[in-house]
């Protein structure tokens, strides 16, 4: 598992990357990380391939680390 | 794919772009996971200098553990969920219930609260205690009272 911080997560969006976020329905209305891609959790093996770009970089975010 | 552990907590307390931007009341809620992430290791030594319960202190290891895309037996006493699916690192990747997997169990980590678990486990059947990494260490089972 390759983890990076806020920084390259910009860097890697800025170049056209995609951002997945992982929250239920409600955490994700309330705010989410930019031109995220909601999936979540229980939906993100079944509903991944068709939504996602194969060949660009994928970053999936939840909450937080802990 | 990457992952960004330190996740949304981190981003909306540093300003960053968001979509809705978070309420204040995001902000304010997320600060102390964000302090957290920030430094583990002092949350850490704190927990064991305060005596808090963990709750990994009450991680049953009364599941069976299957591998993805293997076989094994999956009986167990309980009704509500019979055993978890496991990568060959350990990591959970769902738990077997009686319609089918759940891919996505209530996890917590191995430092929270007796009581934000107990919180938890009223709105859920069970909940599986993980590392922040998502490897398994067992079912948590509040301490008799």
């Amino acid at each position: 598992m390759r983890v990076v911080d806020h920084r390259a997560v910009r860097e890697i969006l800025a170049a056209g990357g995609q951002i997945v976020d992982v929250l239920p329905d409600h955490e994700h209305r309330i705010a989410a990380i930019k031109g995220a891609i909601h999936l979540p959790l229980p939906k993100l093996l079944r509903d991944a391939e068709p939504v996602l770009d194969r060949a660009r970089p994928v970053v999936v975010y939840c909450r937080d680390s802990l | 794919m990457l992952h960004y552990l330190n996740g949304k907590a981190d981003w909306v307390v540093r300003g960053l772009p968001c979509e809705p931007a978070p309420p204040m009341r995001e902000k304010l809620r997320v600060l102390p996971y964000f302090i957290n992430n920030l430094t583990p290791g002092i949350r850490a030594k704190w927990i064991a200098i305060s005596r808090r319960g963990t709750v990994v202190q009450c991680a049953k290891d009364d599941l069976s553990r299957l591998r993805s895309f293997g076989s094994a037996d999956a009986s167990s006493a309980r009704t509500d969920v019979t055993a978890v699916i496991l990568n060959a690192e350990g990591a959970l990747l769902g738990a077997m219930e009686p319609n089918g997997m759940n891919p996505a169990p209530q996890t917590i980590r191995p430092d929270m609260t007796h009581r934000l678990a107990t919180e938890l486990l009223e709105k859920h059947r069970y909940i599986l205690i993980t590392t922040s990494f998502g490897k398994y260490l067992g079912r948590y089972e509040p301490p008799a009272t």
